[in-house]
């Protein structure tokens, strides 16, 4: 038993020892837990376009005009969506172009006909990217029609984006492949260089005319190349044997891929100069990682976290990316509708490229 | 005679330790310059600031006459770390290819044979380097600072761990790249050893104590080994 406690001991004292690790320990799971907290909610403010057509229906012994179409307008939930009347078609185009989830669509007998044959149809039109946000539309409309009048009623829908059955796999695959091929970038960059730091040839390498920028870029070349193969075949799994939804080109769709990893890569050449052993490494994935992929839209629509959070999460590359990965496989979006996301990708890789400049290699 | 490695005024603080103090070294072309003196006396500091790896807190260095760090004078140091410093999960032959390309060696291939044949490593290259003995490792992370046909060796404790008859073949090796021209660097606690040198620097304490050749020094004080001369200054 003594052997035993020994080496409990020893353990916990080469913690004791590494304050950084010891501060890690106790601060990390708080923060994470917290990071869970404050990032999930229920899903509300979704921009929702109301075109109505509806020419009411002549009460003939009041004399007043009933429009059935405002009163269900009336009693749907303002908090959940945020309503805004457009006409269909311009409706329509700004749905293509993601500036809202969905429009409800009144045609000019729809008071008539619910009133008169008690039989009343609405068009939903749908960006059923997100089974999440399409179905709290559906549900809401559904629960405001079911208020308002007693009848049948039919929702018919116009998908822009998805399919009918959209499957909870298909969205969120592309989230998915954004957060494992961050998690892989992230810990082989960092795993590596720190063991190269421990095992001496950092050494070397400093004392070799190599600059830190030739150092850098000759990782980034190798673990792109790794990441693009892993990736394929994370993406060929995906596709072929669980039949994931892919609308959008799979040449994008890798590009993206790499461009994400491009990201975490050069992330992890910061943090590998902060990290003295494989330990702190280890705990950068903790610390740095869980919390983006909570924040990031991955496990939960952005729409659902606070507004505090939602602004928060604008900053994270993983967001963009797993964003982006969307549109191209389930919206089918090409390059050019995509741009605003790749440059801000291309961006953080440069920014943390420059400040790895400051750090990577700095003599002390 | 043409100075190689200047220091002038070197000093290094690392938090409340004053790890080199004050030093100014000379060392001219083609000798062998020994950095004797205890562990943690500051000779791996005064090293690693010679080749620009750590910066000067006070003082600067001059190699070639050119303030270091710089580059491309690195390019005309080979430097073997104390630690063995190899890819250990690569060849040896993978090994030398890496460093040989970062310093853009010229027929690396003809000379990668060159320097294995040196170090009596032939036939060993396409073998892991995990695998090797203490001893080979040595001889490895030695060729590997051989590779660039450097006008400046700078070994840190080269000889530490070595059995005797590899450590007579190293000062051979030494004696052999100093006819020629080369100019080394060479660090290490064992005072017998340190006799080889065309000159020493006593180091303890982050200071040089005291400088010269090994013999006139011993006469001089009127000591019988380096140990004794040691002792005296301490």
């Amino acid at each position: 038993m003594r052997k035993v406690f020994a080496i409990s001991k020893n353990l916990l004292l080469k913690i004791w020892h590494d304050k950084r690790t010891l501060f890690l320990i106790f601060f990390v799971p708080c923060f994470v837990m917290l990071v869970f907290g404050w990032s999930t909610g229920d899903i509300k403010n979704l921009k929702v376009f109301v075109s109505n057509k509806d020419e009411g229906f002549l009460d003939l012994r009041t004399e007043e005009k009933i429009f059935v179409s405002k009163e269900i307008i009336e009693n749907l939930d303002k908090g959940i969506l945020n309503l805004e009347e457009e006409d269909e078609g311009v409706a329509r185009e700004k749905i293509k172009n993601k500036e809202g989830f969905g429009a409800i669509v009144f045609e000019r007998d729809f008071s008539k006909d619910s009133i008169l044959k008690n039989e009343a149809k609405i068009k939903l039109i749908l960006d059923a990217t997100s089974p999440s946000i399409s179905e709290t539309i559906i549900s809401q409309l559904r629960k405001s029609i079911e208020k308002t009048i007693k009848g049948k009623f039919e929702i018919e829908k116009e998908l822009i984006f998805g399919k009918e059955e959209m499957r909870f796999i298909d969205f969120f695959a592309p989230g998915i492949i954004a957060m494992t091929s961050a998690i892989i970038a992230f810990m082989l960059t960092i795993l590596s260089f720190v063991k190269e730091k421990t095992l001496g040839i950092y050494e070397r390498i400093l004392a070799s005319p190599i600059s830190p920028f030739e150092m850098i870029f000759g990782y980034l070349i190798a673990f792109s190349f790794l990441n693009i193969l892993q990736s394929s075949i994370m993406l060929l799994t995906a596709i072929f044997v669980l039949k994931i939804y892919l609308k959008g080109s799979l040449f994008l769709t890798l590009f993206l891929i790499f461009l994400n990893s491009l990201v975490f890569q050069s992330m992890a050449f910061l943090f590998s100069s902060f990290a003295k052993n494989e330990y702190q490494a280890a705990q950068f994935q903790s610390l740095i990682l869980i919390p983006l992929l909570l924040i990031s839209g991955i496990f939960w629509p952005i729409e659902s976290m606070p507004s505090f959070m939602q602004r928060v999460s604008k900053f994270s590359p993983l967001a963009h990316s797993a964003e982006a990965l969307r549109d191209v496989a389930i919206r089918g979006f090409e390059l050019s509708q995509i741009s605003k996301e790749i440059v801000f990708l291309f961006l953080f890789a440069f920014l943390f490229l420059i400040l790895n400049s400051l750090f990577i290699m700095r003599r002390k | 005679m043409e100075k190689v490695i200047e220091t002038k005024n070197l000093k290094k603080k690392f938090g409340k330790i004053l790890a080199v103090e004050n030093v100014n070294l000379e060392i001219e072309k083609g000798k062998i310059f020994g950095l004797i003196g205890p562990n943690g006396g500051g000779k791996t500091t005064l090293v690693r600031l010679i080749l620009g790896i750590l910066r000067p807190t006070e003082g600067e260095v001059f190699v070639f006459g050119k303030k270091m760090p710089n580059r491309k004078v690195l390019k005309k140091i080979g430097y073997m770390p104390q630690e063995s410093a190899l890819y250990e999960n690569l060849t040896l032959k993978e090994n030398l290819l890496t460093f040989g390309e970062i310093f853009g060696v010229k027929n690396l291939k003809e000379r990668i044979k060159e320097v294995l044949k040196f170090v009596g490593l032939e036939g060993w290259e396409n073998e892991i380097v995990e695998n090797f003995s203490g001893g080979m490792k040595k001889r490895a992370s030695f060729s590997i600072s051989l590779l660039p046909d450097p006008e400046i060796l700078i070994l840190d404790e080269p000889t530490v761990g070595i059995d005797p008859p590899l450590m007579v073949s190293f000062w051979e090796y030494f004696k052999e790249l100093s006819t020629i021209g080369k100019t080394i660097l060479i660090t290490t606690h064992n005072l017998q050893e340190a006799m080889n040198c065309q000159e020493i620097g006593l180091m303890s304490r982050g200071k040089i104590i005291l400088k010269g050749n090994p013999f006139e020094l011993l006469k001089e004080y009127k000591a019988t080994s380096l140990l004794d001369l040691f002792l005296k200054f301490q």
